[in-house]
């Protein structure tokens, strides 16, 4: 069955159908025309009645019922060529050329002719009209409604006034609030350079190959390309994507236009509307002045978007809510595991973060959409209105050069229609600085002020500090500084930087002391972190491990990637794991099988890394994926339990899997723990003497050496040993009778 | 299909009802002057005397100040239900066949403009007042009708019907309504005359003549 389509107009055997409209218009304006007229002769002559005076101007006014009647004609003509083929081609056949004189002339112009009849058809009208009124005749009376119009212009002026006036007020108090949130920066205002911009090298040539294109854009615009006018800078903050900007702004020859991140929130609906076109007004004018303009979006986020959630690019929460647990136990996890947990846990909990619909609201994500990529109206008043009126075709919009940068920390949070390519086409993360990136921040800070640090010391900084941005190195270094200066003095030191790095990581200490068996039992549990650490994690080194009580937790060992690593493997995660259940592991050995509420975070970071392995990454005993099998609901590889054959593990269901790996796992933690025992004791009696302590301290407790804090040359020898043992002991039985322990904490001198 | 048939019908009724108002008559006769802004409405099939007739008429009499107040004539019209009937006898006092209207407008002298009143408008034809103030001396078959006082737009005035028996004897009723304009200048004068007998037969139709007398002054 072929699909019947409306006929085309060549197709047609009879002609086109008018519109009522059409069909009436003049018939309505003759009509219109006549009553005009009958009420002037009322008006003339107040006898008159309304039937009389109908018939008076019918009278008076052949012409008009002899139009009429003409138009009268024409519509029978039409209808009749709307009904019947044959008639309509009867006149086809001998009137074509009409058609063909008008289809000579071009739309436009066809346009303009038909307005010009109209006015003078109109002009006609209204002159005969005003003639019947002034009892002139239509000329002469066309000549007097100017001076009428003149005459009333006073009345006209006061009726203006008071409607204006109220325009006035509504127009004048939404023009001052529409001010405000937008600074225009042109060249040379700003000092920054992208030199000024440290460790995101990759991210700035990109941008310097933007503002090229925005002073060029011959070279991409003749080989039929266009220049990319929306860049968005996303990453987590501090990175420096605000000082990128300002340095955009600085390197530039065009002007530069700051938003700030709360233009767009106002008190009032519409207002937001009204700025963001204001805004755009502004940027046309800037850039056909100046060839080009930039406009800088800070904080992009808040200007919301429309509920639709986009997929997380970066976890913007915080690990305290999710580590608070008396061990801080994702503290010796890598960012990336941090991130992870972070992630699961969130998901388990219905945590959302970012994608609520919010910002400026009430239209304003609307009309900035509009603006960055909408109909390319002709613009101005002339252009638009003056032009038109004297039927001159508006000129096409010229070509407005306008890029524009958004940054964010939240991406996650915009509209999925703002990212789309023809509003924002390049979207660069600016992340974490490479260790090149670091050492050159470090370096770019360091030269700010007076310190003793070496390039091997900068370098080593860089190393244990792989996640510093821009504004935690400018920290850092700044808190080094007033440590310094709170001891007298003025250049920075190693110790310094350390210390203001520990401050920086760990928060101030709470300067809780706790009770003998408790100081124990943490500092066992830390050690059995660290040494399990120390012995099987070498992606990872330890950073610092201390006993003294923070905001959220009780201890904690801290470690650090030592290199820039990209991807994660089986083994390392089963380190992770590890070193997470060393707690439970230890804490069961070293205290006849009890353990405490501390481990806890433990368990948990290591079920859900155990999961992910298991049911992800394929480390575990099936392959399929568990993220795939739920998306699917196709039932993850389990059940039969009953069933004893040699594929009952690869049947088991997932929680029984990850249950026997972590299983696996303890007593292989608990295996190393045993062979290690003493080595425990002994970095937990250096946490206890010292609190806190450095990673290269805990290397030199594990070899028996001398390290920056810590003399570890006492622990390797065996009488030392006993004695920290027969400590421990005490402690245990201090701890199940809850009293304090019959020995004290042995202290060694240092050798 | 309807609908064309529809649109049709729309167009035909706008067109017929524009050609049946060519075909159509007024109801009545409009006597106009746009000029002093004075109307009064004539039934139809009533017959018109020229202004030149009337002019020629009224420039043949020999009372004193006749010429003045006939180059003073803004604008008069006269209607009458015979053919028969002339100028001459619209601007005499002798009941006329069937009846008679005359309008007329006058700009005054300045001795008139001085003396003018409520009393000499009403003494328009017949010396009223002396009739009612001395019944010795009024016309035989005098009798007062109806008389009080009628404002329009720019003038006031006094309307009087009455009756009386004209010089051949034959009783006649006047409907005469005499205006003064509000600057004192100009009168706007309306006369009905019949036969009593036949005034009374068509009381009505000849009541709304002087009805429809209407005074808008000069726009």
């Amino acid at each position: 069955m072929t699909i019947q389509s409306r006929p085309r107009d060549t197709d047609r055997k009879t002609r086109v159908h008018l519109s009522v409209y059409d069909r009436t218009k003049f018939l309505l304006l003759f009509a219109l025309t006549f009553f005009v007229l009958a009420w002037a002769s009322m008006a003339d002559n107040p006898l008159l009645s309304f039937s009389d005076a109908l018939v008076k101007t019918a009278d008076d006014k052949v012409w008009l019922i002899v139009l009429a009647g003409i138009e009268i004609v024409r519509q029978i003509h039409f209808a009749l060529a709307e009904l019947l083929a044959p008639y309509h081609g009867i006149w086809l056949k001998y009137f074509v050329f009409v058609n063909r004189l008008l289809g000579k002339l071009s739309d436009w112009n066809r346009f303009r002719l038909g307005r010009v009849i109209k006015w003078l058809v109109f002009v006609a009208m209204f002159s005969i009209v005003l003639g019947a009124i002034y009892k002139e005749t239509p000329v002469r009376a066309l000549f007097l409604a100017p001076k009428a119009l003149w005459s009333a212009l006073p009345m006209i002026g006061q009726l203006m006034f008071a409607v204006v006036f109220v325009i006035i007020q509504f127009a004048a108090i939404f023009w001052f609030l529409s001010r405000g949130g937008v600074d225009t920066y042109f060249p040379d205002d700003i000092k920054t350079r992208f030199s000024d911009v440290w460790g995101q090298d990759h991210v700035l040539n990109r941008i310097r190959e933007n503002l090229l294109f925005l002073e060029t854009p011959e070279l991409i615009e003749k080989h039929g390309g266009y220049v990319p006018g929306g860049i968005l800078l996303w990453g987590p903050p501090g990175t420096g994507k605000t000082l990128m900007a300002e340095s955009m702004a600085g390197e530039t020859g065009k002007p530069f236009v700051f938003v700030d991140p709360g233009a767009f929130t106002n008190m009032f609906m519409g207002i937001g509307v009204l700025k963001v076109k204001s805004l755009f007004r502004k940027l046309r004018k800037l850039a056909l002045r100046y060839g080009g303009v930039v406009v800088f979006l800070d904080e992009a986020d808040a200007l919301g978007n429309r509920g639709i959630s986009r997929p997380a690019m970066h976890s913007g929460t915080t690990d305290a809510a999710i580590f608070g647990t008396p061990c801080n136990g994702g503290n010796y996890l890598s960012d990336p595991g941090k991130s992870l947990v972070t992630n699961a846990t969130m998901a388990n909990n219905k945590f959302m973060m970012g994608g609520a619909a919010g910002g400026g609201g009430s239209g304003t994500l609307q009309a900035l959409l509009t603006e960055l990529s909408g109909l390319k109206k002709p613009r101005g008043f002339i252009n638009r209105v003056v032009r038109r009126a004297l039927g001159m075709r508006p000129k096409n919009p010229p070509k407005y050069r306008i890029l524009v940068v958004m940054a964010t920390n939240m991406p996650e949070a915009l509209d999925e229609a703002l990212l789309r390519p023809g509003r924002i086409d390049r979207m660069y993360r600016v992340g974490y600085p490479s260790k090149a990136g670091r050492i050159r921040t470090y370096e770019g800070y360091l030269d700010k002020v007076s310190h003793s640090l070496t390039a091997e010391d900068i370098d080593k900084l860089a190393t244990i500090t792989p996640y510093a941005t821009g504004a935690i190195i400018k920290d850092t270094i700044n808190e080094a500084l007033i440590m310094a200066i709170r001891n007298d003095r003025t250049s920075i030191t190693w110790t310094d930087v350390i210390k203001a790095k520990q401050l920086k990581d760990l928060g101030p200490a709470e300067d809780v002391e706790y009770i003998e068996r408790e100081r124990h039992a943490v500092a066992v549990h830390e050690a059995c972190h660290g040494v399990m650490a120390h012995l099987v994690r070498q992606h990872m080194a330890i950073d610092l491990a201390t006993i003294e009580k923070g905001s959220d937790y009780l201890g904690m060992v801290a470690s650090i990637p030592p290199d820039d690593q990209f991807t994660r493997w089986r083994t390392e995660y089963e380190a992770d794991i590890l070193v997470s259940v060393a707690s439970l592991a230890g804490e069961r050995m070293f205290f006849d099988g009890d353990n405490s509420s501390g481990v806890s975070g433990d368990l948990e970071s290591a079920t859900t890394i155990a999961s992910f392995m298991e049911g992800h990454w394929g480390m575990g005993s099936t392959i399929s994926s568990h993220a795939s099998n739920r998306r699917n609901e196709v039932g993850a590889p389990g059940g039969n339990r009953g069933k004893d054959d040699g594929t009952k593990d690869l049947r088991m269901a997932l929680g029984d899997r990850i249950e026997n790996n972590l299983a696996t796992l303890l007593s292989r933690a608990e295996e190393i723990l045993k062979e290690n025992k003493f080595k425990v004791l002994a970095l937990a009696h250096a946490l206890e003497t010292h609190k806190t302590i450095s990673g290269d301290d805990v290397i030199a407790v594990m070899n028996g050496e001398k390290g920056p804090l810590v003399d570890g040359r006492p622990y390797s020898i065996q009488s030392n040993l006993d004695a920290i043992w027969n400590y421990h002991l005490a402690a245990v039985v201090a701890h199940q009778k809850h009293e304090r322990p019959d020995l004290p904490i042995p202290v060694f001198e240092a050798s | 299909m309807r609908s064309t048939a529809k649109r049709i019908a729309i167009s035909s009724v706008i067109a017929s009802a524009l050609i049946t108002l060519t075909g159509c008559s007024q109801s009545q006769i409009y006597a106009t002057d746009k000029v002093t802004g004075t109307y009064v409405a004539i039934p139809n099939g009533w017959n018109k005397i020229e202004k030149s007739e009337l002019d020629k008429a009224e420039s043949k009499s020999t009372a004193p100040g006749a010429a003045e107040k006939l180059a003073n004539v803004l604008w008069h019209e006269a209607y009458t239900t015979s053919p028969e009937v002339t100028a001459t006898q619209i601007l005499n006092l002798q009941a006329p066949v069937g009846a008679a209207v005359y309008v007329r407008v006058r700009a005054l002298d300045f001795t008139e403009i001085n003396s003018i009143s409520y009393n000499s408008l009403r003494n328009l034809l017949v010396p009223l007042t002396t009739w009612l103030d001395d019944p010795a001396k009024a016309n035989p078959k005098f009798v007062l009708i109806d008389d009080y006082e009628r404002v329009e737009k720019v003038a006031r005035g006094i309307r009087t019907i009455y009756t009386f028996e004209d010089a051949a004897g034959v009783s006649e009723t006047v409907d005469q309504t005499a205006l003064l304009s509000d600057d004192r200048t100009q009168v706007y004068i309306l006369v009905v005359r019949a036969k009593t007998k036949y005034y009374n037969k068509h009381v009505d139709e000849l009541l709304a003549i002087g009805d429809s007398f209407t005074v808008r002054g000069d726009k």
